[in-house]
């Protein structure tokens, strides 16, 4: 087939106003700047991302250490598929956890359709949205953001940032070591739809329920206001 | 898809006597400008459209060079950039892509573009099975429907319909189907299937990234990244204006982009895909193409029109609009309704074939103060008739009127004696009905309501009278 490139690109610099070379646009793009939106408080960032993960309609556990992050886990899969199994990237940090000592059988690898609970290990969490940013790669094979019935996404503290552009300033500091993944993704609820009525049903075609088990401290009265349970271990 | 915008009166007219549709279309006007307005006081909105319109301005003024840095960047990622001039080479494309990897499985993800070009439809005619995998893409798929809506394409759709298209199409037995849930839940078993069993995913795009060759996904399903990540081939369909400079750029867009269209800060899943899998991934696809649509979008570019490219898509103007609300998607006949399809129609169709559509405008503005992308609506329309008039595509009568219109307004004097004689006269003859069942040129009016009498004259005299009193006061 014939190539319309030249053709289209031609078409669009004669009819474009702008006529600059790279380094004048490049100049004029930084002075563009980013967004104006009000930074968050430090102390204010951990409350606005659980109040978003709150709205957004996400489950949340908070584990003191990663053991007990694994025992959470295991006691949420036996609950509700009265089973061990769970399946897991090649991500080093989850190949870490204790998952043996927790009783957690985990398969590490892609999500098949046989596998109910997935687990992924956040590489950012972000409160303005009350997202997890993950990456679809060896670490994080994309089908288990989205092939499995429970998703659960382990979060460490120290990984939460405020805003969008912060995320995206770790974002590129990965890039530059790791490479492009295929896929970036700011995982923010579970899958959903509204296109029935606009009756809102959780589980459209992703996981019915996304969990965050967040590693580290959250004072329990920040918990209740929010609208969390806190569950014993 | 086959256009009807020509039919655009006799469309609304059907649409209009449609009393349960029109019912659930009233409260969709009503429910989704709630959401929107809750949504957007969280941010500073003016500042947030004036800087992505800073930043679309730039992009567009620079178009060239950008498309020109995407293209580079797919490369680099190890994908394939294709342009496509019209809606056949973009479909040709796609199936010479399909035809190559010996397909026979399709599973789409919701993309205008594609609705734009009539992609499934060119595809199934080469015998492939295609999916609509958008819950609401599927129902209208599968009742062999248009979508009526950009965002909620089977908004127009009531539950009990629904409910009967299910269990007519799904044939799994017996079953109730007693709520959303029951049919969400019925749609996802019966989709899993297609997802797992496609051979060729393809998805449309909400930027695409120029510094870093990425495509923007922002879905609430999860249907899109499962077509971009099962199938062996990933294809991603989208038109040249979608570029944005920077991610930074997109994620200012996205601060819109849901809350606009949905009512939430951002939607379940927003995703930056740039390729085919990874040497060291466990999965993902084996190909990854983007194709680059022009379709007429060149000839907006630089145009009066210009500001048009700018549109995120966000159908916020469609549910804010009363005449999308009374007419409903289906009247505008093509694949954008509402005052953004008014406009956009007839700058990639022809003003000829849909000149009733930029007619179908109170001029409230209602559209213009809620777009994200700060486009004026209102202007590009007046802008559209004023064009069909220069064009004689507006009937003779219509433009002599306006001749004559604009004849007068020369002359304030006159215009304001003859405008306060005509309103006397109506006053005096109306004085005790109150209104008109029937008045000269204007029966279009007075068929479906009655011509309230003119009170307390003209609006030039009452102006007059209302800065005389308060000189008096002052």
């Amino acid at each position: 087939m014939a190539d319309s490139g030249p053709g289209i690109l031609a078409e669009v610099r004669r009819r474009q106003y702008g006529d600059a070379d790279s380094d004048s646009i490049a100049e004029d793009l930084a002075a563009l700047g980013h967004t104006p939106v009000r930074p968050l408080d430090e102390d204010e960032v951990l409350e606005h991302f659980l109040t978003r993960l709150k709205t957004n309609r996400v489950d949340l556990e908070v584990a003191a250490s990663k053991p007990e992050a694994v025992k959470r886990i295991a006691r949420f899969v036996y609950r509700e598929y009265n089973g061990y199994r769970a399946v897991a990237g090649n991500d080093r940090r989850l190949a870490a956890l204790p998952w043996r000592d927790g009783g957690v059988l985990v398969r590490f690898g892609a999500a098949t359709p046989e596998d109910a609970v997935s687990i992924s290990y956040a590489r950012y969490g972000i409160a303005e949205t009350g997202s997890m940013v993950l990456y679809c790669n060896r670490d994080n094979p994309a089908a288990n953001n989205w092939l499995t019935r429970d998703h659960i996404v382990i979060l460490e503290s120290r990984d939460l940032v405020a805003s969008l552009e912060d995320a995206w300033t770790g974002i590129r500091r990965d890039t530059d070591t790791e490479g492009l993944p295929r896929g970036v993704t700011l995982v923010s609820g579970p899958s959903s739809t509204g296109d029935i009525i606009g009756h809102l049903v959780k589980g459209a075609h992703g996981p019915l329920r996304l969990r965050v088990i967040f590693l580290g401290h959250v004072p329990e009265e920040l918990l209740t206001r929010v609208g969390f349970e806190t569950l014993p271990l | 898809m086959k256009q009807t915008s020509e039919h655009f009166l006799e469309n609304a007219r059907v649409a209009l006597t449609q009393t349960e549709a029109r019912q659930r279309m009233t409260g969709l006007g009503q429910l989704m400008p709630m959401m929107r307005d809750a949504a957007v006081a969280e941010v500073d909105f003016e500042a947030l459209r004036e800087h992505v319109k800073r930043i679309k301005d730039h992009t567009l003024d620079n178009l060239d060079h950008y498309l020109r840095q995407f293209e580079e960047q797919v490369v680099l990622n190890g994908g394939h950039l294709h342009w496509a001039r019209d809606a056949a080479e973009l479909n040709a494309t796609v199936l010479d892509i399909c035809r190559s990897v010996e397909a026979r499985r399709v599973g789409k993800g919701k993309s205008m573009i594609t609705e734009e070009t009539g992609l499934t439809e060119h595809l199934e005619t080469a015998g492939l099975q295609v999916t609509e995998t958008d819950l609401g893409e599927y129902i209208v798929q599968i009742a062999g429907e248009p979508p009526s809506h950009i965002v909620g394409p089977a908004f127009h759709k009531s539950e009990q319909e629904i409910r009967e298209l299910f269990l007519d199409q799904h044939k799994l037995g017996r079953r109730r189907l007693e709520d959303p849930p029951a049919m969400v839940a019925e749609a996802r078993e019966v989709l899993r299937e297609r997802f797992l069993s496609a051979d060729v995913g393809i998805i449309g795009s909400n930027a695409l990234i120029a510094e870093t060759g990425q495509t923007l996904l922002v879905t609430n399903e999860g249907n899109g990244d499962l077509v971009s990540t099962l199938p062996k081939v990933h294809i991603v369909c989208a038109s040249i204006e979608k570029l944005m400079p920077r991610p930074e750029d997109a994620l200012a867009q996205i601060r819109l982009l849901a809350r606009s269209a949905i009512g939430t800060a951002v939607t379940a899943y927003t995703s930056f895909y740039s390729g085919p899998r990874r040497a060291d991934d466990l999965d993902g696809p084996e190909q990854y193409h983007v194709i680059l649509l022009d379709n007429r979008r060149t000839e907006i570019l630089g145009s009066n029109y210009q500001d048009m490219l700018a549109c995120m898509r966000c159908g916020t103007c469609l549910t804010h609009c009363p005449v999308y609300i009374g007419a409903g998607g289906h009247a505008y006949g093509w694949v954008y309704p509402g005052p953004m399809g008014s406009v956009l129609t007839p700058l990639l169709t022809g003003l000829e074939q849909a000149s009733d559509l930029p007619n179908a405008c109170t001029s409230c503005g209602r559209c213009a103060e809620v777009c994200p992308a700060s486009i004026p609506l209102p202007d590009l329309l007046r802008d559209l008739r004023a064009e069909e008039n220069h064009n004689k595509i507006t009937p003779a009568r219509w433009r002599w009127g306006l001749k004559l219109h604009g004849w007068l307004a020369r002359f304030p004097g006159l215009y304001q004696a003859l405008t306060g004689a005509a309103i006397a006269i109506l006053h005096r003859l109306g004085r005790r009905s109150g209104g008109f069942s029937r008045l000269p040129m204007a029966g279009g009016w007075t068929q479906v309501r009655d011509f309230p009498a003119p009170q307390g004259g003209s609006f030039m005299r009452q102006w007059k009278r209302r800065q005389k009193q308060s000189a008096d006061r002052g």
